[in-house]
């Protein structure tokens, strides 16, 4: 019984590892807002979110499959809500239960057939739930789901695990069996279930085969060594209870994952619903080399200012490399986090902050961004900068995207616009896609020249009155920063 | 070479002990050239790192006391060789399973015999004495099968073999080997029921009643969720029998009342252990095996080294080892001898190193480590190697402690080099590492020139790691050698020391290309 509602047939692996340069991913995104968003208080959903986003989907059937699971939510945004909760309520339930940290299989066994109790009755309520809203699912995932809870939880069911839960309480005492082990002892005890004729008879206690050894009352060693053997007997079927209910619980946990990502989308989606900004549903493709957006904007930033924002349009065609230069806080940066953003969440099966988005699904996106804060000395932090580029080189596949804020800053034009020119140039021709904000003039104007139909050029604007637009438009990168202005912005005229 | 193995050689490497009744005498695969055993460590032996190697080659196996074979180098290379022919048997894994499932095997026939003192109870005393038995029987098949299968070359081994063979053929042991066997597979046939009720146990038949714990997981299989963390149930068992169990006789005695024959079988558990001889004997034989045990656990990806004896002529011949991961870091990480970089081979009688100090120190451990390996007719780390088999190694490497007086550590310094120089001979490996570094470049490139002077007069082999440039074009015998980062993972940081000389690259690009990220060399990455 699984839950499968991130994958058609696999599980979230949430324990999984973290993916290589994640953290400067998460940072340079600023994801951070993003997920405070989607979690709307809850830690748990946080991290959730988190994890879903990391481990982005390559396949666009399987992106489509969440698609339709979220566009379910969307419509009743109640029913998804409703499971998260269950499963939250089963797992918080289970853990009140006193014992969990003992270990004797008489314990395990107890604490086993609560837990399996409670189980049974939040399951009971999964089921309604579902039941209720069936009618309204329109997605693979959630239609699938319910149906499965149908079949494998029929009310026969219930009533069968009823029956055994009662039978483990052993009124009758335990038969088990065992052969001669190590030094003559006895091992390898199985529970077993008497023979039917013999059942009634043990349970009257008439039962006169074999020998019988009582225990006299005085000797405490000898209850000891009793409850010792009887421990030993149950052992097994204490496992293989207490396993059970581990799966079960696992269940639970697997559902709080799965369901809890939707609600995450919900929350986000709300929040975004109340500064007017759209979102839409994503066209991913398997083909190379697409990416194109049209109003594509910063989520963070919006939900952050909660403001109406300028989104920007990218049409990049088949055309690998996108080359971004310009005025000093034109929306260069901003844009560069929108465009990594979309590719992200569109991965993740989320809809994307953009009135519409196409673009080829991507092996992994990395991020080379300048270290503001980084006031190491000069040598030491070109060299920081091609340890890290170094680090992203390691990871990229063909099917990668990388995006540059800045790269090889720390060093002089010349030099640096050398250094970015060798290695985005082996990064182009292997297949990567490649986002480069500079301001490199060197380099941008080389490109310009070798490549310029291999590229999209974008500028950031600024008016004539100096006041930036944050829209950017195709166009040559022309010779100058936009410095000077914010100089002139900053300490005034 | 043709080397023949003293019988019973392994005894005095150990001390005296009575050969236990019954048994062969195991002959030594340590050789003839083996001397006493020395129980210090040469003076070299912490500054090449080589403490470290031992204890981490002979941990776990404390009780062998194995580190003093460690530390005497041999003096003969049909020593030498002898050890080297039992180390190229041991390369084959097959031989080298049969020797450590052979000492897991007698550590388990030790556990056995050592719990069987203290029991209690007869019946449960005759078991761990069987089992006993029945482990020593195993271990002592498996190995003869084995080495019997195996392609023997070395002297060593094929003697050990040849031993064993006629000890397996031996009335004796056959005998040992049925006894236990029919008597183990009687009891192992036996099953039966308890019924626990309140305070009362009834010992039944097994009747073939169904398993309840599969009844039980089948109805809740459904939400089987793969991989999940099991159940942790524990219960105590103390390893001896309590007097439920057996201690009142009552419950063997209503055993036995069952009907089945099998339950003779436990009569002749008495027999066995009181005629046969074999439990007092395995301890001690299982003495004589620990160095090559030990040995066969090394798993350097080590090769047979070629040690020379003589000088070979000048410049016309190898004479410096090629290879370049010491030991040291190579000995935790096994079977990963593809990623060795050889250096090239320095044909003249002495190098000096220069470069990142950690690497060029490393080579200089390495030269020694080699050597001491080798000359303890050990495989070494490498593709290939050709050692010279010194009389002595000597090595000056600078002092931990730091003392206050510059002066005063010059000079010690200086005393230090003295006495090894005293004692060299040209058929000694001297290493030098980073001399004089307490003092002015001017003064370290005089008295450096001055040493290196001398040393060269000597004609002898030595590794120095020197930052004085010079030092390395003193000579047409003298080859100068450049440690580089490794270009293409810094993370893993394997150093690789090459012959040649500083190059001039610009700088941002000199950096890209230690970062692998010029153009051609990131093209290569992202193909790869």
């Amino acid at each position: 019984m699984k839950a499968h509602l991130l994958y058609p047939d696999a599980d979230l692996d949430a324990g999984r590892m973290r993916p290589p340069l994640a953290d400067e991913l998460v940072t340079d995104l600023e994801l951070g807002l993003l997920l405070y968003a989607m979690a709307a208080g809850d830690a748990f959903l946080r991290g959730t979110a988190e994890t879903v986003l990391l481990a982005a989907l390559t396949d666009p059937d399987t992106i489509a499959y969440r698609q339709a699971v979220i566009a379910d939510c969307l419509r009743a945004p109640d029913a998804v809500r409703t499971l998260y909760a269950l499963a939250v309520e089963a797992l918080d339930r289970e853990r009140r239960l006193f014992g969990g940290f003992l270990h004797s299989p008489g314990t395990v066994l107890q604490r086993a057939v609560m837990s399996l109790e409670l189980f049974v009755d939040v399951l009971r309520r999964l089921r309604a739930t579902t039941r209720q809203h069936a009618d309204g699912f329109r997605s693979a995932g959630l239609t699938a789901f319910s149906r499965m809870l149908e079949d494998e939880l029929g009310d026969d069911y219930f009533r069968l695990v009823g029956d055994h839960l009662d039978r483990l309480r052993f009124r009758g005492g335990v038969l088990v069996s065992a052969r001669l082990g190590p030094g003559n002892r006895g091992e390898g005890y199985v529970l077993r279930s008497p023979h039917e004729e013999r059942r009634w008879l043990s349970r009257l206690g008439l039962d006169r085969t074999g020998l019988t050894m009582r225990i006299s009352d005085r000797d405490e060693a000898g209850a000891r060594a009793v409850s010792e053997l009887r421990d030993q007997g149950v052992s097994l079927v204490a496992r293989a209870l207490g396993n059970s209910a581990q799966h079960i619980l696992d269940f639970f946990r697997q559902l709080r994952v799965e369901t809890g990502f939707y609600v995450a989308c919900l929350n986000v989606h709300e929040a975004l619903s109340r500064t007017g900004q759209p979102v839409c549903f994503p066209t991913p493709t398997s083909a190379a080399g697409v990416l194109t957006g049209g109003g594509v904007y910063d989520p963070c930033l919006a939900l952050a200012t909660g403001g109406p924002l300028v989104g920007n349009d990218v049409e990049a065609g088949g055309r690998r490399l996108v080359v971004v230069t310009g005025a000093n806080q034109g929306g260069k940066s901003t844009f560069l986090r929108s465009v990594g953003l979309a590719q992200l969440m569109m991965q993740a099966g989320m809809f994307v902050p953009a009135k519409s988005f196409h673009s080829s699904v991507c092996d992994g996106v990395f991020t080379h961004f300048k270290q503001e804060e980084d006031t190491a000395m000069v040598s030491g932090k070109l060299d920081e900068e091609l340890r890290r580029m170094s680090d992203v080189v390691d990871r990229l596949t063909p099917t990668s995207m990388v995006l540059c804020n800045e790269s090889f800053a720390a060093t002089n034009e010349r030099e640096g616009s050398e250094i970015a020119r060798q290695v985005v140039r082996a990064m182009l021709e292997s297949g990567v896609r490649v986002v480069l904000v500079t301001h490199l003039y060197d380099l941008a104007q080389w490109w310009y020249r070798q490549d310029g139909d291999q590229a999209l050029f974008l500028r950031a604007q600024r008016q004539e009155d100096g006041a930036r637009t944050y829209l950017l438009a195709e166009g040559e990168p022309l010779p100058t920063s936009f410095g000077p202005d914010l100089y002139e912005q900053v300490f005034g005229a | 070479m043709a080397v023949q193995p003293s019988p019973g050689i392994a005894g005095t490497a150990r001390g005296d002990h009575v050969r236990p009744p019954g048994l062969p005498p195991v002959p030594s695969v340590l050789g003839m050239g083996t001397p006493g055993r020395p129980e210090d460590e040469p003076d070299y032996f912490a500054y090449l790192n080589l403490d470290q190697l031992v204890a981490s080659i002979t941990a776990g196996r404390a009780e062998y006391d194995l580190p003093p074979f460690f530390y005497h180098p041999l003096g003969s290379l049909e020593a030498v060789h002898f050890r080297q022919e039992v180390f190229r048997d041991l390369r084959v894994a097959q031989v080298r399973r049969a020797v450590d499932d052979f000492a897991e095997l007698m550590r388990g026939t030790r556990r056995l015999q050592t719990r069987a003192h203290p029991s209690r109870y007869h019946y449960q005393r005759e078991r761990w004495w069987l089992d006993a038995g029945a482990t020593y029987c195993r271990a002592v098949e498996g190995l003869t099968r084995s080495l019997a299968a195996a392609d023997l070359r070395s002297c060593g081994l094929t003697a050990v073999c040849d031993a064993l063979l006629r000890h397996v053929a031996s009335d004796g042991f056959r005998s040992l080997v049925a006894q236990t066997a029919a008597v183990r597979e009687g009891l192992g046939a036996v099953r039966y029921c308890l019924a626990i009720r309140g305070g009362s146990i009834r010992v039944t038949r097994f009747d073939d009643e169904a398993d309840y714990s599969e009844a039980v997981e089948r109805v809740f299989e459904r939400f089987h969720q793969g991989e999940t963390r099991p159940v942790e149930v524990e219960f105590s068992t103390s390893p001896d029998m309590n007097h439920v169990e057996a201690g009142s006789w009552t419950w063997w005695r209503s055993c036995s009342r069952l009907p089945s024959p099998r339950w003779t079988a436990t009569a002749r558990i008495t027999s066995v252990s009181s005629t046969s001889r074999w439990p007092a004997s395995t301890g001690r034989c299982s003495s004589t095996w620990p160095t090559w045990i030990c040995w066969a656990a090394w798993r350097l990806p080590g090769c047979r080294s070629a040690i020379r004896r003589s000088p070979p002529p000048r410049r016309s011949r190898p004479r410096t080892p090629t290879t370049s991961r010491s030991p040291t870091s190579s000995s935790g990480r096994a079977g990963r001898s593809s990623a060795t970089t050889s250096t090239s081979t320095a044909p003249n009688g002495s190098s000096s190193s220069r470069g990142p100090t950690k690497a060029a120190r490393r080579r200089a451990r390495t030269f020694g480590q080699l050597h001491h390996l080798g000359a303890l007719g050990a495989p070494v780390p490498g593709r290939a190697a050709a050692l010279f088999l010194p009389d002595r190694v000597f090595t000056h490497f600078e002092k931990a402690e730091e003392l206050s007086d510059l002066h005063g550590k010059l000079q010690d310094d200086l005393v230090r080099i003295r006495d090894i120089l005293d004692h060299a001979t040209a058929d000694s490996v001297v290493i030098l590492n980073e001399i004089f570094t307490s003092t002015t470049l001017e003064d370290a490139a005089f008295l450096g020139r001055r040493i290196m002077e001398r040393i060269l007069g000597l004609d002898l082999l030595c590794v120095c790691v020197t930052f004085v440039d010079e030092l390395a074009t003193l000579g047409d015998t003298v080859v100068s050698m450049v440690s580089t980062v490794d270009e293409q993972d810094q993370a893993r940081r394997t150093y690789k020391v090459v012959r040649r000389p500083a190059e001039g690259l610009a700088y941002a690009l000199a950096v890209a290309e230690r970062h692998g990220l010029t153009y051609e060399r990131a093209k290569e990455r992202l193909s790869g």
